[in-house]
């Protein structure tokens, strides 16, 4: 069963990811201050750092559809179990080999987001088996001490330049899996168990729950936001030890404020958004479609849209110096990145829509075929 | 024994139609027995003969028929002079006045332990098609079926109360007629005989058992399943903790190993 909430919240996230995205790889040293762009230096009016959480939240809630309709269909527990480890280690191989191929060998072990809901659905399988509140604990332990593990694994020396910079060694490749990555275990791990243990809430009936209103998951995602605003405005007190980031909302890494806030904001958005469209009454019959065509090619999309920006300007910046990376964060001012970005989306909706009408073979097909029991 | 002689829904009903004047009486829940009774002078005995092959009898019985739930349970009993039409909502007594009194006891006694049993009998129909998916529960109670928890329990409430209802029933229903016979006394055990209710009441035993058993089983299971959740929550608990615990040690172990 598809929602159409789910559904628009993720074409939300692809849309966000693929502008912020070409703007960071096309234009990044255009930020505000003129440097590297990261941190405080990002533009002010790009929506950076929104997409990753949607996605991670929206992992947790589709793990959590998933397993209910595969509980439905009477599958037994080890069947699960082997369909969810195959489609977290695929994930991974993906993640891996998409590291290596649009990027560069050298950042095979950068931890990116592909990597990371791999390994977040292996996390899952074990999550499934706790009981609530152990889970909850989880994840509210990941978030607080992340920024101790932060302080004890030395966060800024790992990164360069805004990039995340580590050598070919043991150490530096699973601190990077665990704390200092683009999506380390710590604390991203908290997004797809809340959006796990929340789904039951959020959805109620539709995630095997039961329908108690949306106040409660209104009520935690505001605590939540709350929290946000209470780390931001405890910063100033806390040990410089703790505060790793140059600021107090950052992406990478990211901040306890940063979690919480895009944790409480996607709570709420799903709620409403699930309350508002999820009735079965048509009332998000024009956009379904196209959030619904986005949405089931998430990841094909993810692929694509790097494949058709990074990929030229590794092939620009050969031609015109010989250096492969040259042109990364210089190619062009952001707001042609921008046009070029949403020009992207259009391209992107085409296609998800034209793989949906002739069932064409896409990366979550593959990924089906080779992990669903 | 389970007629309230003081009850206040006791009353005079309209005799419209009745071969005699009408009481109603109440019975378990809301059941209320409708009694028609008429005196009969020795002439009219006489008059009549055999009373039970009679105009009264096809009187009584087309009365009785209006109001019957389930006409397959009327009965004609013609007995000494006397005659006793029975339906369990409606029933209709004649014979000498002095007499009256015994046969209205006789029916009405018997009519609310029928009236129980049919009751409990309805109850045990009810619950009877849920025992094939419960028992199952019985035997592998999971985590998903703990949303009926309350569902279990209020059935196992209920097979205890109706084994409860039984085991006062079930006395009754064995007392010996009265020695020397009296005419109440044989109503009551030809009422008995051609209702079969003591073996009705067996079965309804069984079935009530039945019920019990695997209820019993559910709520025990029920029970054990909350308590291994609590403590696998513990456990769980205690995991979590130890695992944050081991991931500071290796993360200062890698970090200390990079410097």
């Amino acid at each position: 069963m598809r929602l159409p909430s789910i559904d628009i919240l993720r074409a939300l996230a692809i849309v966000l990811m693929i502008v912020v995205h070409f703007v960071e790889n096309l234009s990044g040293s255009y930020g505000s201050d003129g440097g590297p762009f990261l941190g405080a230096a990002r533009y002010g009016w790009l929506p950076t750092g929104f997409a990753a959480p949607l996605f991670t939240f929206l992992s947790g809630v589709s793990y959590r559809l998933w397993l209910d309709a595969q509980t439905r269909r009477g599958r037994d527990d080890v069947t699960i179990s082997k369909a969810t480890v195959r489609r977290g280690l695929l994930l991974m191989l993906l993640g891996f080999a998409f590291n290596v191929v649009v990027w560069t060998p050298e950042d095979v072990f950068n931890w990116d987001v592909l990597t990371f809901i791999g390994t977040a659905i292996l996390a899952l399988d074990v999550v499934r088996r706790m009981p609530p509140w152990p889970t909850a604990l989880t994840a509210c332990l990941v978030v607080a001490v992340s920024p101790a593990l932060r302080s004890l694994a030395d966060y800024p020396a790992a990164w360069t330049d805004g990039s995340f910079d580590y050598d070919f060694t043991l150490h530096d490749v699973a601190l990077g899996f665990l704390v200092t990555g683009y999506f380390p275990v710590f604390p991203w791990i908290a997004f797809p168990i809340a959006g796990f243990l929340a789904a039951p809430a959020i959805l109620g009936p539709a995630a095997g729950g039961e329908d108690r209103g949306p106040l409660r998951p209104l009520a935690g995602g505001g605590l939540l936001v709350a929290a946000s605003a209470v780390a931001i405005a405890l910063r100033p007190v806390l040990p410089s030890t703790l505060t790793s980031s140059t600021a107090a909302w950052t992406m990478f890494p990211a901040t306890t404020a940063y979690v919480l806030g895009t944790l409480g904001a996607t709570v709420i958005a799903l709620t409403l958004l699930h309350r508002r469209l999820d009735g079965g009454d048509g009332r998000a019959a024009v956009a379904t479609p196209w959030a619904s065509a986005l949405s089931r090619h998430a990841l094909t999309i993810y692929l694509l849209h790097h494949v058709v920006h990074v990929w030229p300007l590794w092939a620009w910046g050969y031609a015109s110096t010989g250096e492969m990376t040259s042109l990364w964060q210089v190619a062009m001012p952001a707001w042609i990145a921008v046009v070029c970005g949403l020009v992207c989306v259009v391209a992107m909706a085409v296609v998800a829509r034209w793989m949906d009408q002739t069932r064409a073979p896409s990366a979550e097909s593959l990924l089906r075929w080779l992990s669903d029991p | 024994m389970i007629i309230d002689e003081n009850d206040p829904r006791r009353s005079e009903a309209s005799t419209d139609g009745a071969p005699g004047s009408v009481e109603r009486i109440p019975l378990c829940g809301d059941r209320v027995l409708e009694l028609a009774m008429l005196p009969l002078s020795a002439a009219d005995q006489a008059d009549t003969g055999a009373v039970g092959g009679g105009s009264l009898s096809s009187r009584a019985e087309r009365w009785i028929a209006e109001g019957a739930v389930d006409r397959t349970h009327t009965l004609v009993l013609p007995l000494f002079g006397t005659l006793t039409v029975w339906s369990p909502t409606r029933a209709f007594v004649a014979g000498p006045d002095e007499r009256l009194e015994q046969l209205r006891a006789s029916v009405v006694e018997f009519t609310s332990l029928f009236a129980e049993l049919d009751d409990i009998e309805r109850r045990l129909a009810a619950a009877l098609p849920h025992v094939d998916d419960d028992a199952a529960l019985a035997a592998d109670f999971t985590t998903a079926a703990l949303s009926r928890r309350g569902e279990l329990s209020a059935r196992f409430r209920e097979a205890v109360s109706l084994r409860r209802r039984l085991a006062l029933l079930t006395p009754p229903l064995h007392v010996p007629a009265p020695q020397p016979p009296t005419l109440a006394g044989q109503l009551g055990e030809r009422l008995r005989e051609r209702t079969r209710i003591v073996e009705r009441a067996g079965f309804a035993v069984e079935q009530a058992e039945l019920l019990e058993r695997v209820y019993a089983v559910c709520a025990d299971r029920t029970s054990e399943h909350a308590i291994a959740r609590r403590q696998a929550a513990l456990e769980w608990t205690i995991i979590v903790l130890l695992a944050a615990e081991v991931v500071l040690l290796v993360v200062d172990a890698l970090a200390n190993r990079t410097t």
